[in-house]
């Protein structure tokens, strides 16, 4: 008899989960109560909760796209999160087909969603792993299975940073980053986006007050400190820019007559 | 027994609770909508509810009652009457319990199925050989063989749902019992059962996982059920679960997502696809 994967996993749904949260945002089912919850009462305390979940999307669908124009046929998706048509791999495999994509996430509720609901064409390929961002040895070990990490790569980590802290004995957000591109080839693609409190500061810390009371803390920041994620890489044009003015495409434009959205985004290539 | 009415389609099931949040929203009461039809508040409350099947003029009234506008009323109405369309299954109805149909039509409208299964493959999978066994050990003083014949059909009837090119993603997990317990004493029934099990498992809108005793016990273990998704946003999930004699139809939020949560849990423990086919071979080798 083969033997069991792993012993019970341990799994707390009584709170809510930001995947989950976001979910509800994005106007889908795959969230409880808790979940929408929180997520009408930041909703109350910023409004914008909705348009910035909505525009993350749409820049990650962008960025991808151009990663995917650029040459790039590998993909490496870190806190994936709950799929949401289109998902990462199928633009990515609209450019290219042969597309190899791998999601990672360490949540392992959404994580059996997504291997249950994204799979690639035939041409190319997904894989699913099972791991923390603060875990880059095992993520990049697991990825290597689907990636060659000796050709370029498009790594992603789309309002993601945002659950990270910085001090160098708790999550080492910079540190953590500075790992990952270490083990990209020249040429690779770096895809972030997270939200500031530049541009409207009381809504947006209110809302991180609120994640942080149910259990998710979370960490705004300003420009400087999101540059500092793509410290010796070349940035693409426009370079780091509030999400909806990245290489907005009309539903954006659209979308910025609505108001800011208070999340930066970048994509930058390894030289 | 008054005279059999059809059972409601799941689209006029979907559009009645759609017509009440119109109503709801515009701040009416059922009275006050009905006044607008000249009828009783009771006629609309039928509608709502979809115990008569939607009248074209009724609804086109109501909706202008509600100041729903043009677009949406136009699409409402289109929907209502491919709602009153009867379905393929009804041509069954001599075998097919009043609560069943509605299943089938939630089946054919659903993108997604994500069920729980105890005891027997899913229906939908299920070889006509293993169906016949399940079905004849799975009816107490029921009917004779021809009624059992016509259940097998119309099971196999509901299997064209996968080979549509607009299938929906069926996601399913099943109890190690399943795998476990033979159907029948002819070792074939069992083996053919999982070669086709396995066969399912290698396209992309179907996944079945495993709950294994090994991994101990799970928040699931009440009763069959599955929850159904539409491509519609604004149509709520379902949940249907079975019991003895009849079904229950769940759509609140608070009870669909206890069961949503429910899955959730037993997804995240169950074997994956991939050990999932592990299984299923090494299992089909003890048959």
């Amino acid at each position: 008899m083969t033997r069991p994967e792993a012993g019970p996993l341990p799994l707390d749904t009584s709170r809510p989960h930001p995947a989950r949260v976001y979910d509800w945002w994005l106007g889908g089912k795959d969230n409880y109560p808790v979940d929408e919850e929180l997520a009408r009462r930041i909703l109350a305390a910023d409004e914008t909760a909705v348009r910035g979940a909505r525009a993350n999307r749409r820049f990650m669908h962008r960025a991808v796209r151009v990663a995917a124009e650029a040459g790039i046929r590998q993909f490496l998706d870190i806190g994936t999160g709950i799929p949401t048509e289109p998902n990462l791999h199928q633009v990515a495999q609209r450019v290219a087909p042969e597309s190899r994509v791998v999601y990672a996430d360490n949540d392992p509720i959404v994580l059996r969603h997504a291997e249950a609901l994204l799979h690639g064409c035939a041409e190319g390929s997904t894989d699913y792993v099972h791991a923390d961002v603060r875990d880059p040895d095992t993520i990049l070990r697991l990825a290597g299975r689907t990636l060659d990490f000796s050709r370029p790569v498009a790594l992603s980590l789309v309002a993601l940073t945002h659950y990270l802290g910085e001090a160098a004995d708790g999550d080492d957000v910079y540190g953590l980053l500075a790992r990952y591109v270490d083990a990209l080839a020249p040429g690779s693609h770096l895809i972030l986006s997270q939200v500031t409190a530049d541009l409207n500061p009381q809504a947006v810390r209110k809302a991180a007050g609120l994640f942080a009371s149910n259990g998710t803390p979370f960490f705004p920041r300003s420009l400087a400190e999101f540059s500092r994620f793509f410290t010796g890489l070349r940035l693409l044009g426009p370079g780091i820019i509030p999400v909806t003015g990245w290489r907005p495409e009309p539903e954006d434009v659209a979308a910025q007559a609505e108001g800011i959205v208070p999340v930066y985004a970048g994509v930058a290539v390894k030289p | 027994m008054s005279e059999r009415r059809p059972a409601p389609t799941v689209g006029q099931v979907v559009l009645g609770r759609r017509l009440q949040e119109l109503r709801e929203k515009a701040g009416l009461t059922r009275e006050q909508a009905a006044r607008a039809l000249r009828v009783a508040g009771a006629t609309v409350r039928r509608m709502e509810l979809a115990e008569v099947a939607l009248k074209i003029p009724y609804v086109q009234v109501l909706l202008a009652a509600y100041g729903v506008g043009e677009e949406e009323a136009a699409a409402f109405v289109r929907l209502a009457e491919e709602a009153n369309e009867p379905g393929w299954w009804q041509r069954y109805h001599d075998v097919l319990p009043e609560w069943f149909s509605l299943y089938v039509s939630l089946e054919g409208a659903a993108r997604l199925i994500r069920s729980y299964e105890p005891h027997f493959v899913p229906g939908l999978l299920q070889t006509e050989d293993y169906a016949r066994a399940v079905l004849e050990a799975g009816t107490v003083g029921q009917t004779g063989p021809e009624a059992i014949e016509r259940h097998v059909a119309l099971r196999m009837d509901r299997q064209r749902l996968l080979e549509r090119d607009d299938a929906p993603h069926l996601w399913v997990i099943i109890e190690e019992t399943v795998l476990r317990r033979p159907v029948s004493v002819r070792g074939e029934v069992m083996r053919a059962q999982l070669d086709k099990l396995l066969e399912y498992t290698e396209r992309d809108r179907v996944t079945v996982q495993v709950a294994e005793f090994a991994a101990g016990p799970h928040p699931g273990t009440y009763a069959p059920f599955s929850l159904f998704r539409f491509a519609e946003p604004e149509l709520p999930d379902m949940v249907y679960t079975e019991y003895l004699t009849g079904a229950l139809y769940l759509d609140s939020r608070k009870e669909v997502s206890a069961h949503l949560e429910v899955l959730d849990h037993m997804t995240a423990r169950a074997a994956s696809a991939e050990r999932t086919r592990t299984l299923l071979r090494e299992c089909r080798e003890q048959y």
